[in-house]
């Protein structure tokens, strides 16, 4: 029971941080500075119109009106109307979550594909060789800005070899799975680095604890030692990293979109914004906000099916 | 070496603190039978659990041991420590502190049942009985509803068992124990007393216990080694060394515990703290804190000698000791 129960109640602590996260989004828009009706109605427009807007989108009435409002419509998935194209927000971000979830996906995978084992490889190896080559490995990925590698990867990859697109998403899934290999690598090579130093801190504090030496002292070695001991131990504090370095592969998802032409939410957010089109901006912001809630949420619920200890704690 | 299990000659174990070699346990040398109950006694930091890690080979990666080490199994070839070959093949060891000796994810069955895999090929279920079995014989109830538990929902007394239990699993010859009862209530360490006492003699195990408490040592060994920085000060029978110390550490040592008896007796600490394995004194180690210090001692040398039938000292006046009546 108790572990479930420690899911049910984060999952009840999540509600107010919806309506917290709302609010905040809602404030951006209050606190950015000019007259959103303006922006409608075009530079031109007389007093009398931008009157007219203001009455037409409700800004005239206060705040907490405008707030309830808000909250009420976000709850239907109206997130209002973009003041560039007059479509609404929902609709012009829907179809870039599709690319952007794909980014993301690929770009996990590929940070664990690679993290894990080299993790576990410097942990096991701790002040050798190989620990000192993945470690400097790692200072190379961590010190290449992500905008970089990924024009690194167009030329020296994808120019070369017709299998990876230079660029775009492609039409069927034959070519999204091609066209999102190099920009998951590129994110992959910023945030593995993260990973696997924490990994094999995580592996080294569990390796030096008494049920590593229980466990020797019956016999237990080489790979059954590190699958059935270690490795749990450390996946908890791992999973947080990783769900930590969601938020920020979010953001940089922005830049390698940009960088390799992806149609996703970060080159959304960025042609938004320098549009200032702010109904589309929140938008944006929203759904980032709530991603990260949710990865949050995620990692949380993990950690409780992988550690039997999380009802204690919570 | 047919009656002795386990031999250990000059043992020194060496590590590296800050850059800096130590050399925290030196000139160790015990021995013992089949069955026998060895204890090991001294201050916190005298070197006496490190020994017992050197002798099971659980010492941290870079510490170097010297000496000789002989356990003497079905086989007459001592066995090699560079290969970790005693890891579940006679003996075992059980810790301090029973919460983080047992791993927190998995469910203690589980734990128990590894060593019945690894070394005896049982598969998932036989292996599984065979855990609820050792649970049985180190008194656990219901084992088949505990077996399926984690650590954290059993009380301490029941995780030394599982401990214990755990231990047992590889049917070790010699059972090491590392103040295994020290961070339990008292009317619990009674109860893991004696089903230690109870299982040495049902499964002919030997036995080497290590603690700072005198009367949990009294009550279960037959001999014991005293140890002070780093090196072994007295060795015999227990009850001879409690009657008779023959060495000022044991005797201090003796003096600083409380006893029923003799309510109005004053307790006696030792003055001066344990040295540091870093700058242990030359001559004599003990020579700084004893109250019978001669010149002489400073320069002494160490060596074990022969004292009456059974018993040896490291100290070179013994004959300057008052007794603990005084």
């Amino acid at each position: 029971m108790g572990r479930f129960g420690f899911v049910a109640k984060r999952l009840l602590q999540t509600i107010p941080m919806l309506f917290g996260i709302v609010l905040v989004v809602f404030m951006v828009l209050q606190v950015t500075p000019g007259d959103p009706a303006r922006q409608v109605a075009g530079l031109r427009a007389s007093e009398a119109e931008l009157e007219e807007v203001r009455e037409k989108l409700g800004l005239n009435d206060s705040v907490v009106v405008q707030y309830g409002r808000y909250v009420k419509n976000v709850l239907q998935g109206d997130l209002g109307y973009s003041y560039k194209s007059r479509k609404p927000v929902a609709e012009i971000i829907a179809p870039r979550i599709v690319i952007t979830s794909w980014l993301l996906v690929g770009g996990v995978l590929l940070t664990l594909v690679i993290s894990i084992p080299l993790g576990v490889l410097a942990a096991l190896r701790k002040d050798r060789p190989t620990d000192h080559i993945i470690r400097g490995l790692g200072l190379v990925g961590l010190s290449m800005p992500s905008f970089w590698t990924g024009v690194i990867l167009l030329l020296l990859v994808a120019l070369r070899f017709d299998f990876f697109p230079p660029g775009g998403f492609g039409e069927s899934t034959y070519d999204h799975f091609r066209s999102i290999i190099l920009p998951s690598l590129t994110l992959a090579i910023a945030s593995a680095p993260f990973i696997i130093r924490g990994l094999r801190a995580e592996m080294i504090s569990v390796m030096e604890s008494d049920y590593i030496s229980t466990a020797r002292s019956l016999g237990v070695s080489g790979g059954r030692l590190v699958r059935r001991f270690v490795l749990r131990n450390a996946a908890g504090p791992g999973i947080t990293l990783v769900a930590l370095e969601i938020g920020y592969l979010l953001f940089g998802a922005v830049v390698i979109e940009t960088t390799f032409a992806l149609p996703g939410v970060g080159q959304g957010i960025v042609l938004a914004a320098r549009a200032r089109d702010l109904p589309t901006v929140q938008g944006y912001t929203l759904l980032f906000a709530l991603v990260v809630m949710a990865v949050y949420l995620l990692a949380d619920i993990i950690m409780a099916i992988l550690d039997p200890r999380v009802e204690i704690e919570a | 070496m047919s009656d002795r299990i386990l031999e250990v000659e000059d043992l020194s174990v060496t590590l590296e603190r800050g850059g800096k070699e130590i050399t925290p346990v030196q000139n160790v040398s015990v021995s013992l039978g089949r069955g026998e109950a060895l204890g090991i006694a001294g201050e916190s930091g005298c070197g006496k659990s490190l020994t017992l890690k050197s002798i099971i080979g659980l010492l941290p990666p870079g510490a170097i041991v010297g000496g000789d080490l002989r356990f003497a199994l079905d086989r007459e070839e001592p066995i090699s420590y560079e290969s970790a070959d005693v890891h579940g093949h006679g003996i075992a060891i059980i810790f301090q502190e029973p919460m983080t000796a047992l791993n927190p994810t998995m469910r203690v069955g589980d734990l128990i049942a590894e060593g019945p895999k690894i070394h005896h090929g049982l598969d998932r279920r036989e292996a599984r009985e065979r855990a609820i079995e050792l649970m049985r014989l180190v008194g656990i109830p219901s084992p088949e509803k505990r077996a399926r538990m984690w650590p954290h929902q059993l009380s301490g007394g029941l995780r030394q068992r599982v401990m214990i239990a755990a231990a047992l699993s590889t049917e070790p010859k010699l059972l090491l124990c590392d103040e295994p009862t020290t961070a339990l209530d008292v009317s619990i360490q009674d109860q893991i007393l004696g089903l230690l006492q109870e299982l040495r003699t049902r499964l002919d195990m030997s036995i080497i216990f290590v603690s700072h408490d005198l009367a949990v040592i009294g009550e279960l060994c037959d001999r014991i080694a005293i140890m002070y920085a780093g090196q072994v000060v007295e060795k015999g029978p227990v009850d001879e060394v409690f009657a008779d110390p023959k060495h000022p550490y044991t005797e201090a040592l003796m003096h600083s515990v409380p006893s029923f008896q003799q309510t109005t007796e004053k307790l006696e600490g030792i003055e001066g703290a344990p040295p540091d394995p870093g700058s242990f004194p030359d001559g004599c180690r003990f020579a700084p804190r004893c109250r019978y210090v001669r010149d002489d001692c400073a320069t002494a040398s160490y060596a074990l000698v022969q004292i009456g039938e059974r018993r040896e000292t490291g100290c070179i006046h013994p004959e300057l000791l008052e007794g603990i009546g005084s």
